[in-house]
């Protein structure tokens, strides 16, 4: 009895001593990922051993939370708060604010060129109607009077940074619905860059550089891990505008909205898993650790096309080291 | 004279007892495997990053960058009474041109921002009958559609209203969106106002989304 009970006794500290001999050197890049939904555990296998998108800024964001940003949400940068530095003329508020209401838009652009004809105008007030009445005739819906707009008003040497990258938002915003990647990639994509580096404190520009690069698919033809650098750190860019969980399902949403509006009715696996990484990410920085998983492992099932794997590891990283 | 062996009743009862109990246990499995293979579709949920619970659908909200210009009317017994902005905007800019009636008033004030359109104006009239001036089209059940209406239409609604699946009937046939604004009716009953703002603070953070 007394060596039955020694026998067991040895037998479990064997077993308890069992994990310390396993091999400790089991590198979080090659050991499996397991994420658990509901009762359904997933494995992601990651393959690819380089880290992609930045930690840190995660985290930043993270720990930012609901704070408000620097970013500002206006349609043009006087909205934004940038200031023309010169008192408007009584007369050219009217016609403005006369413009801004109507729903003709005959009345609008016609109330705007009489505002323009206001000789007490500085040229940076000038140059603010002008972009007026470019986001007049967009709003209207009128993209050849947007068009020749932007190609009239130019851009002179004196233009003030926030009204210039408004500009070249909008010629940009012209081109996403019929643009193809290349064209894209090559004239819309540096407007936005550019759009970016004059306000940084534009949010439209964020969020069409993340858009136009979905819509354009700018995956294809470059290699997996730069693609996914380039993206994540546009998508790091917009969602900077605001990390709480209310703000990341609107710029989702917002985001699928404007996708669904542009390729209606083309449905492409690759988009798809984007989209899903997209929203696993934003979901990772407004803490929601259920949501997180529940795109991880949406990812990780995804039927594996070009960069499936490497999304689906990288976002099971970001997940992990939260 | 020998008889016939009588049938064992014992058997007889184990046959069928056997017989009887083959049968449960293919019931049973019969029933343990259909309630495993039920395939029932999994309702999932639509999931955003703004879900806080995963098991609720989130409301889906809307932004553009750029936002669309609409009409505003004003439903009133059963009618869609569009309001003309042109006119309204031309009182705004001639002060003596100004409609100012026992139907109707408009008090406008110029905003001091940084933007030339930043604005507040407060409207008053009476909700049966608006100013004469200021009636575009009115558009009726059975009437015929106009085409000079923007495609999106801001609809006042007295406060209180219920009878909403008119208007939404309207817009379908005449192929316009809706958006339901509130109106505040006075105590009379008759007259009502609201109000039209815009400033930064309309582009203030999760405002633009919804």
């Amino acid at each position: 009895m007394k060596r039955l009970l020694n026998t067991v006794l040895a037998a479990t500290i064997g077993l308890a001593a069992l994990p310390l001999t396993l091999p400790l050197s089991l590198s979080a890049q090659q050991a499996p990922t397991w994420v658990r939904v509901g009762v359904l555990w997933t494995v992601t296998t990651p393959e690819i051993t380089q880290s992609v998108v930045d930690e840190t800024r995660v985290a930043e964001q993270q720990d930012a939370g609901c704070d408000a940003s620097t970013i500002r949400f206006g349609d043009t940068a006087l909205m934004r708060g940038f200031e023309t530095g010169a008192v408007w003329p009584r007369a050219v508020r009217d016609a403005v604010t006369g413009a801004a209401i109507t729903d003709e838009k005959d009345d609008a652009i016609g109330q705007l060129r009489t505002a323009l004809a206001d000789p007490s105008l500085t040229d940076v007030q000038h140059y603010a109607v002008e972009n007026r009445m470019v986001l007049t005739a967009l709003q209207f819906d009128d993209a050849v009077l947007a068009r020749q707009l932007i190609a009239s008003a130019g851009a002179p040497e004196d233009l003030p940074a926030a009204l210039l990258s408004d500009r070249l938002f909008w010629q940009a915003y012209l081109g996403f619905a019929t643009a193809s990647a290349d064209v894209w990639a090559t004239e819309y994509s540096p407007l936005l860059d550019r759009a970016l580096a004059l306000d940084p404190t534009s949010f439209q520009v964020r969020f069409w550089r993340v858009a136009g690069w979905l819509n354009g698919r700018q995956w294809g033809g470059v290699s997996c891990a730069t693609a996914l650098a380039t993206y994540s750190s546009m998508l790091l860019d917009m969602s900077e505008a605001g990390s709480c969980s209310l703000m990341a399902g609107h710029f989702s949403n917002a985001l699928t909205l404007e996708l669904g509006a542009a390729k209606a009715g083309r449905i492409s696996a690759d988009l798809d898993a984007w989209m899903t990484f997209t929203d696993g990410l934003l979901a990772v920085i407004s803490q929601n650790p259920d949501l997180a998983d529940a795109f991880t492992a949406e990812l990780a099932a995804a039927p594996a096309s070009s960069c499936v794997p490497l999304l689906a590891s990288e976002l099971a990283r970001i997940r992990g080291t939260q | 004279m020998t008889s016939a062996p009588k049938p064992d009743s014992s058997d007889e009862t184990a046959a069928i007892d056997l017989a009887v109990a083959f049968f449960c246990t293919v019931l049973v499995l019969f029933v343990f495997v259909a309630f495993n293979l039920d395939r029932d579709p999994k309702t999932e949920p639509f999931r955003t990053a703004s879900q806080e619970q995963i098991t609720m659908p989130a409301p889906i909200p809307a932004w553009s960058a750029i936002n669309q210009r609409g009409s505003f009317a004003v439903w009133s017994d059963d009618r869609l009474i569009v309001l003309d902005l042109a006119e309204i905007t031309h009182g705004m800019r001639v002060i003596t041109d100004q409609y100012q009636g026992p139907d109707g008033y408009m008090s406008y004030l110029r905003g001091r921002e940084a933007s030339p359109a930043s604005f507040r104006a407060d409207f008053g009239l009476t909700v049966q009958s608006p100013p004469e001036p200021w009636v575009k089209e009115i558009l009726t059940q059975n009437g015929a559609c106009p085409d000079t209406i923007r495609p999106f239409v801001t609809v006042l609604v007295p406060e209180g209203a219920s009878e909403l699946g008119a208007i939404v009937d309207l817009s379908e046939r005449c192929g316009f969106r809706v958006r339901f604004e509130n109106f505040k009716v006075g105590s009379d009953g008759v007259s009502g106002t609201f109000g039209l703002a815009l400033s930064a603070r309309s582009f203030g953070g999760e405002r633009i989304f919804r």
